[in-house]
This record gives structure tokens, C-alpha cells and sequence, in this order.
């Protein structure tokens, strides 16, 4: 079925919801993170004392993330929020992919699959970097 | 200045390169990576790695109102996203391996070519005969929006036939490829292909290519991520001025005359080209 000119294409509706909570989500992340390293190095970050939360030394890795959430560091709550926002796309692929399944638009859905399982190579490849 | 000066002075110019972004289809990346290292003196790898944050993020900002309007052509960007995150995979983890100068110089000579594509007078191809194409009929890509025009709310909705699906596909994989390596959107590479080659309408290729740029850019934060290049509140303070800037940019869309805003763009993307080229070369 085809949808009305200008009206959003079978699948939008769910991709835009999708994205909508994932950069919500993923944004309120960042901003609670942000405050909790703000509130626990104030005087740090007003007067340039300590390390510097800008600098290499604070670079992350995404095996970091779960020891840092362990250890109640703020830099890995602000490391999930962007490790949401860049899950978020990969959820609209999904959504897109779901739509299109249940449609029976198969060689969309494939294409989606596809996409997605090139998002899983680029982990795997990152990792063994 | 302290960090926290340093934070809140990043977030507020992310905000508006967000909003930029936004409006050209281009993503903030474009002008992320120079500001972070021009202007804050940040290192060149670690503003990369915040870029490629903000970018996905700005795209999950923005697309959300370009799908729900019916700008954006979710078929296309899912099977252009095929391509594009090929070539993200392969620039990402060539980054690692390029020199500082390196990079600053290929960043330096992209700014400039999109500078030029800036340049090109684009206009919908409204009666031209648009080829017959499989793969477009095979994934139903044709779509309907609106004609081209500026300063105008008014929808003015009409179908499209979209075409040269594979030259699209070779192009977006280029595209991927650059904005891997960089950490921008690569807008500038990818709405030509959709405009220009795939014949779709210029306000839906500017829309289409903000949906893809977020798939692109999840691609590469994955290995950035992996690798350690990403500095959380780095990262974070530029995803949320372009998140902001992103959604103020999408709502301008409709409204803001584009041609006086890419004449303002082409200055500031000159001048920012070669200062980037004059750190790689210098």
C-alpha cells in the first residue's frame, strides 16, 4: 500500500519514534554525566586544577565502560550516553528492517539486515585494532 | 581558560555548527574537527573521535522531523547505508594509521572540494527524462516530496523517479569512506549523489543524507570507540550543542533562504580549508 504524497512512507513513523528515544535518552546521558563530573571536580574544572578532563589522559574505551560504571566514574555514564547515541541509528535500521518484514518487502528487510550486520564487522574489526 | 569555561565555550559554538549542519545536510562534523583543533588547540585524533559523536547524534536529532514530514526516504538511506557504512569501516580503521599531517591535509583538501560542489547552482530537474532503473523498481525507491524552494512554508508535493542506483551506491561507498577517516558527515559527497546523480529532489537528498549520516557515522564511533580515541566529555559537550543545534537547524529547513546561507558557508569552508592545509603541509 502506498502512502499518501508528503505523508511519511511505511516505516518512518517507527524509525523517527525510535530515534527520538535513543537521542533523548542518550543526550540526558551525557548531560547527568556532565553534572555528576562537574559536581565531583567543581574546583577542578573552575580553576584548571587536577587533569585535565579535555586532555588524552581521560580518552575511554568502550571496554572501559562497565569497571568505570563500577567505580561511580562520571566519565563513563557520559561514555554510555554516547554509546547510546551511536546505538541509536542501528536501532532505526532495526525498526526499519521490522516494518518492512512484516510489510513483506523482503529485499528491503534484507538490505536492512545487511546494513546491520556491517554495523556488528565494524565492532569486531574495532576491537581487534 | 578553565575547562569549564573551555566546555561550555565548545558546547555553545557545537550549537550552532549543529544547526548549520543541519540546514546543508552536511552533519557539524564538517566544522567540529576545525573548531576543537583551530580554535581550543585540542588534539587532532581525540576531536575526531568527539566528532564522530556529535555526528551521529545530530542525525538523531534532526531526521526524526525530515521522516515524520516526509522529506527524508527512508528506502534509499537504508540501501545507500550499505555503501556508505562499507566505506566508514574501511576509513575509520585507516585513521589510526595515517600521520597527524596527514590527516590535516585530506581534511583541509575535503573542506575545499566541498567548497566547490558549494559553488554548483543546483536546481530541481523537473521534466527531464530520468533513466529507467532495476534496482530502484526492485527496491520501490521512488517516493514523492516537495519541489525545491526557498523562503516558503508552502508544500508543493510531487513524484519522483529515482535512478543510477549502483553509480549512487559507488558514490556513497567514497562518501562512507571520507567521513570514516574524518569523523565528518560527508554531506557535501553525499547529497551531490543523490541530487545530481539518483535525480531526487534537492530538499529530500538534504534530508535523506541527514538520516544516513547517523548509520555512517555509528559505523565509525564503533571502531573510535573500540580504539580509544573518544573523550567522554569531550564527546559529550559537542553531541549536545549539536543535538540543540540539530533540532533548531531542522526546524529552519523549511524556511531559511538557502542560497544566502551556502554563500556564507562557502566563505567560512574556504578559509578553514586552508588553514587546515596550512597545518598539513606546513
Amino acid at each position: 500500500m502506498k502512502a499518501a504524497p508528503g505523508a511519511p512512507e511505511s516505516g518512518a513513523r517507527q524509525v523517527a519514534l525510535v530515534l527520538r528515544i535513543g537521542g533523548g535518552l542518550g543526550a540526558a546521558l551525557v548531560l547527568a554525566g556532565l553534572a555528576v563530573s562537574f559536581a565531583g571536580s567543581g574546583g577542578g574544572w573552575l580553576h584548571g586544577s587536577g587533569d585535565d578532563p579535555l586532555g588524552g589522559n581521560a580518552a575511554m574505551r568502550l571496554s572501559d565502560l562497565i569497571g568505570g560504571l563500577r567505580h561511580g566514574r562520571a566519565g563513563a555514564v557520559v561514555l554510555l550516553g554516547t554509546i547510546v547515541l551511536a546505538a541509536t541509528p542501528a536501532a532505526g535500521v532495526v525498526a526499519a528492517g521490522c516494518t518492512w518484514l512484516r510489510a513483506r518487502r523482503a529485499w528491503l528487510a534484507g538490505v536492512a539486515a545487511v546494513v546491520l550486520l556491517l554495523l556488528v564487522l565494524a565492532g569486531i574489526l574495532g576491537a581487534a585494532e | 581558560m578553565s575547562p569549564l569555561a573551555e566546555i561550555v565555550a565548545i558546547t555553545a559554538v557545537c550549537v550552532l555548527s549543529g544547526c548549520l549542519g543541519s540546514l546543508l545536510g552536511l552533519g557539524g562534523g564538517t566544522f567540529v574537527v576545525p573548531i576543537l583543533t583551530l580554535a581550543f588547540g585540542l588534539d587532532l585524533r581525540l576531536a575526531i573521535g568527539a566528532s564522530v559523536i556529535s555526528v551521529v547524534a545530530g542525525s538523531a536529532a534532526a531526521s526524526p522531523r525530515y521522516l515524520d514530514e516526509g522529506f527524508a526516504n527512508l528506502r534509499v538511506a537504508v540501501t545507500l547505508e550499505v555503501a556508505t557504512v562499507s566505506g566508514a569501516i574501511a576509513g575509520a580503521l585507516l585513521a589510526g594509521h595515517l600521520s597527524t599531517r596527514a590527516l590535516y591535509t585530506v581534511f583541509g583538501v575535503v573542506l575545499a572540494v566541498s567548497a566547490v560542489q558549494m559553488l554548483r547552482h543546483r536546481q530541481d530537474r523537473d521534466g527531464l527524462a530520468v533513466p529507467d532503473d532495476p534496482i530502484a523498481d526492485a527496491l520501490s525507491l521512488h517516493g514523492t516530496g516537495t519541489r525545491a524552494g526557498t523562503g516558503t512554508a508552502v508544500r508543493d508535493i510531487r513524484p519522483y523517479r529515482v535512478t543510477r542506483t549502483a553509480t549512487g551506491l559507488t558514490m556513497m561507498t567514497a562518501a562512507g569512506a571520507i567521513s570514516g577517516l574524518l569523523g565528518i558527515g560527508s554531506g557535501a559527497m553525499k547529497v551531490p549523489a543523490m541530487d545530481l546523480a539518483m535525480r531526487l529532489p534537492i530538499k529530500v537528498s538534504t534530508a535523506t543524507s541527514n538520516l544516513m549520516i547517523g548509520v555512517t557515522g555509528a559505523a565509525s564511533a564503533v571502531v573510535y570507540l573500540q580504539r580509544g580515541d573518544v573523550v567522554p566529555l569531550l564527546a559529550g559537550a559537542v553531541a549536545l550543542g549539536t543535538v540543540v543545534g540539530a533540532r533548531i537547524g531542522s526546524r529552519l529547513l523549511a524556511v531559511v533562504p538557502a542560497e544566502a546561507l551556502r554563500a556564507i558557508f562557502l566563505v567560512v569552508l574556504l578559509i578553514v580549508s586552508a588553514q587546515m592545509l596550512l597545518r598539513g603541509l606546513a
